[in-house]
């Protein structure tokens, strides 16, 4: 593997070798991987078009695994990452929007925590040890996530769901459902008018075609 | 190759820090324990402490990111073994956080509303701090001490208000909005954060 700088970055480290960069991606700047200590091939995937902007940021631990689909915009954000985080195409993030995969620790599991904190003061990087379970995250395409958002460990959002602002997720959420609200509450359904000739349109708009067929098939609904 | 992250440096009080890419200093009135690390003198941008000690914290604390925001007459106290990052310390009076405490990211702990409630009060504050107003003469804003006991572990983007206390291993869950006292080894979510029984 080669050593791959941002062009003007303002931050002076190189990009992390285990990352696989799908064409056209883009990363505002390698600060966003200062946390970033996945040891997996890849750790992280950004498939085609997807971009990170300004100051998202991607912290992991050694055996995390996150994938980036395609055409997806994190503005601002954190992935935090123990284990893995699937997030499909065609997703908006917000500024402040975080995505873990770790679950809030239960109360009694005390000595976990003690041990944890007990660890990291012995590293003079003082990396951040897991103090709950892992759970993965799986979010599907389409997906909007508004500014100040939690989305929690174990958690599946479907298709083209809308997270409004300031919300946290800590339960499935099902397609095209709008969510708001801490604890979240479902307040409607959009029309899944997303259609596979919708996507081409977009691409062809813009004189491009997609080398991945991730897109799902006509008929996805939303429940009644 | 996994890009090496540089070790967060001691903290001593009114010293500069190697190789920080914030221009400033640590502050002369801190007391810090031994083996407590921070990130950047960036932490200290909000600081205003005037007495002799605006921040005291035990040994082996890790401050990553964190605004530690004394008013004059405050002091922010944490204990041993704790772990803060990228958090907002908003204090007026006193914040005081115990032994092995995990601050998350994005977390906001405020003593005070900042501003009054009243009407009236608040245009006379909007004029004090103006520009061309006083400072000094700001009207009185409610502030009462936040205590967060040993243990106590606070999710990603929770906030913690003025006068609350949190008792030993609670557990405050991710956006949670806390503005009453938790029971010691209790879990709280929501806004305004609740406890909550069970897997969640």
């Amino acid at each position: 593997m080669t050593t791959r700088n941002l062009a003007h970055d303002w931050f002076p480290r190189p990009l992390p070798e285990n990352i696989e960069l799908g064409p056209n991606v883009y990363i505002e700047t390698s600060y966003i991987f200062s946390a970033f200590f996945s040891t997996r091939q890849p750790g992280l995937i950004m498939e085609e078009g997807s971009g990170a902007y300004g100051l998202a940021w991607i912290a992991t631990g050694p055996r995390a695994g996150v994938k980036i689909g395609a055409y997806t915009c994190l503005n601002g954000g954190g992935l935090i990452s123990d284990e893995a985080i699937e997030i499909g195409a065609h997703c908006l993030f917000a500024w402040g929007t975080i995505v873990t995969d770790l679950t809030t620790p239960r109360p009694e599991e005390i000595g976990r925590r003690r041990r944890a904190l007990i660890d990291i003061t012995n590293d003079p990087s003082r990396r951040l040890r897991p103090m709950a379970d892992t759970k993965p995250v799986h979010i599907a395409d389409n997906v909007w996530v508004g500014f100040d958002s939690v989305i929690a460990g174990g958690v599946s959002i479907g298709r083209g769901a809308v997270v409004g602002c300031k919300t946290v997720i800590t339960e499935n959420i099902p397609p095209y459902a709008v969510v708001v609200g801490n604890p979240c509450r479902i307040v409607r359904y959009l029309e899944p008018d997303d259609s596979e000739d919708v996507r081409m349109a977009a691409l062809r708009e813009f004189g491009l075609a997609p080398a991945l067929a991730t897109w799902p098939a006509k008929g996805a609904r939303a429940p009644s | 190759m996994i890009v090496e992250t540089p070790p967060l440096h001691l903290l001593a009080p009114g010293k500069r820090i190697e190789g920080d890419w914030f221009g400033g200093s640590v502050p002369e009135n801190i007391v810090a324990g031994e083996n407590t690390r921070i990130d950047s003198s960036a932490c200290f941008r909000p600081y205003r402490a005037k007495g002799p000690v605006g921040l005291r914290t035990g040994a082996n604390v890790t401050l990553w990111g964190t605004a530690l925001a004394p008013a004059e007459d405050a002091t922010i106290e944490i204990g041993d073994d704790s772990w803060i990052a990228n958090a907002v310390l908003a204090c007026r009076v006193r914040i005081k956080i115990g032994n092995r405490v995990f601050i998350a990211g994005g977390v906001t702990i405020t003593d005070s509303d900042f501003h009054p409630l009243s009407p009236a009060a608040r245009l006379m504050d909007t004029v004090a701090i103006s520009p061309a107003g006083d400072r000094s003469r700001r009207p009185p804003i409610d502030a009462r001490p936040v205590e967060i006991e040993d243990d106590v572990w606070i999710g990603i983007n929770a906030t913690i208000l003025k006068g609350v206390r949190i008792s030993a291993g609670a557990v405050i869950a991710p956006g949670a909005v806390v503005t009453a006292n938790v029971p010691a080894g209790c879990r709280v979510a929501g806004n305004p954060a609740r406890i909550v029984v069970g897997e969640a």
